[in-house]
């Protein structure tokens, strides 16, 4: 059986990230195809390539990337909508109920400014941190001058961004019932059951979305 | 009387059109029936990737039935998207080689197709009154 030389290798990397694909998994099964194409085929290499892109035109590999995210997609929805069923069950609802009345009771007895700056805002950097980490994990791989990110990544990491808009929009909601040039702390002071809310609502956001895109590192990646 | 014009189609332009529909009605069952093939050739070889389905299937029918690449990759990554379908990804000659494997509900799902294509080519075999022989 005949191998690539480290030539054909890097002309067949160079042809293959010309093409519209935007994920890595498509790209390697790309690849590993046209390889093993030639490697067990009798046609010569240009030959190969030339037969192999009749099939595999512009249109049809766009059309392959695109389907594939759009199923990848829905399918890590499905796995979100799985996971926020799952979490409702004894033990998940105790421990929350558990961290919200320490919340509670932060909200009841400490000072608003204190709760901000010592219990959301390193949440809100974790958050952060975690949601850019994902980024840079999510692109990746370079081949022939092309990055590649992973279908499952992206798909996946939408859901880590969904604390942060929560955060965000914890931030702005009260400039929406305050009078101008109020400080906004004065309504988490006078309505304390929605910073509670919004708390819940972004503990379990972050907990379900870290718990889906950590199930997807592992799957792209060698 | 005056001869009215042939319009008919030549014989060589027949043959070739007779040719084309047959080969676009095969490609039409083959796009039907591609998932059920990926499906049963993956239960009965545990795992392969996506060039070893495409010559399994060739050597399989004497090179007669030619998967369309084009349409065996959207097909798996729908499978796979189901659930009915896992992947493992392997180094494999320094590169990185994608196989499929069946998961519990695919191996229920490929029997159930199995035995739904087994019950529709009786009926057909009966309705056309076709000589086939299934064994099952």
């Amino acid at each position: 059986m005949r191998t690539l030389s480290s030539e054909q290798k890097e002309q067949l990397t160079n042809h293959i990230a010309k093409k519209p694909i935007k994920y890595i998994g498509l790209y390697n099964e790309l690849y590993d195809h046209y390889a093993s194409t030639y490697e067990i085929g009798e046609n010569d290499f240009e030959n190969t390539l030339e037969a192999l892109d009749q099939e595999f035109d512009y249109y049809k590999v766009k059309s392959i990337n695109d389907n594939l995210v759009d199923k990848t997609r829905k399918s890590v929805n499905q796995i979100y909508v799985e996971e926020f069923k799952n979490f409702w069950r004894w033990p998940q609802i105790m421990t929350t109920l558990g961290i919200l009345f320490l919340c509670y009771s932060f909200i009841e007895f400490l000072p608003m400014k204190i709760i901000v700056w010592y219990v959301f805002m390193p949440f809100l950097i974790f958050t952060s941190a975690i949601l850019i980490y994902g980024g840079i994990l999510t692109k990746r791989k370079k081949y022939g001058n092309k990055r590649f990110e992973s279908a499952h990544l992206a798909s996946a990491h939408h859901f880590l961004s969904l604390p942060v808009t929560l955060f965000n929009l914890t931030v702005f909601l009260p400039a929406l019932f305050l009078e101008p040039y109020k400080p906004r702390i004065e309504f988490y002071e006078n309505y304390p059951l929605i910073a509670f809310i919004l708390m819940m609502i972004f503990f379990i956001a972050a907990y379900i979305g870290f718990k889906v895109f950590k199930s997807k590192i592992r799957v792209q990646y060698l | 009387m005056k001869k009215l014009k042939d319009f008919s189609i030549p014989n060589f332009l027949m043959h070739k059109k007779i040719l084309y529909t047959c080969i676009m009605a095969n490609q039409q069952l083959i796009k039907g029936s591609l998932s059920t093939i990926v499906l049963h050739l993956l239960q009965s070889s545990g795992e392969m990737y996506g060039y070893e389905i495409t010559q399994k299937v060739k050597q399989l029918t004497s090179d007669e039935i030619k998967l369309t690449e084009g349409a065996l990759y959207p097909t798996l990554h729908k499978l796979e998207a189901e659930g009915t379908l896992t992947t493992e990804s392997r180094k494999v000659d320094g590169r990185v080689r994608k196989y499929y494997r069946l998961t519990e509900d695919g191996k229920k799902a490929t029997a159930e197709r199995m035995e739904e294509l087994e019950a529709f080519l009786l009926n057909m075999q009966r309705v056309l009154g076709l000589n086939l022989k299934l064994s099952s």
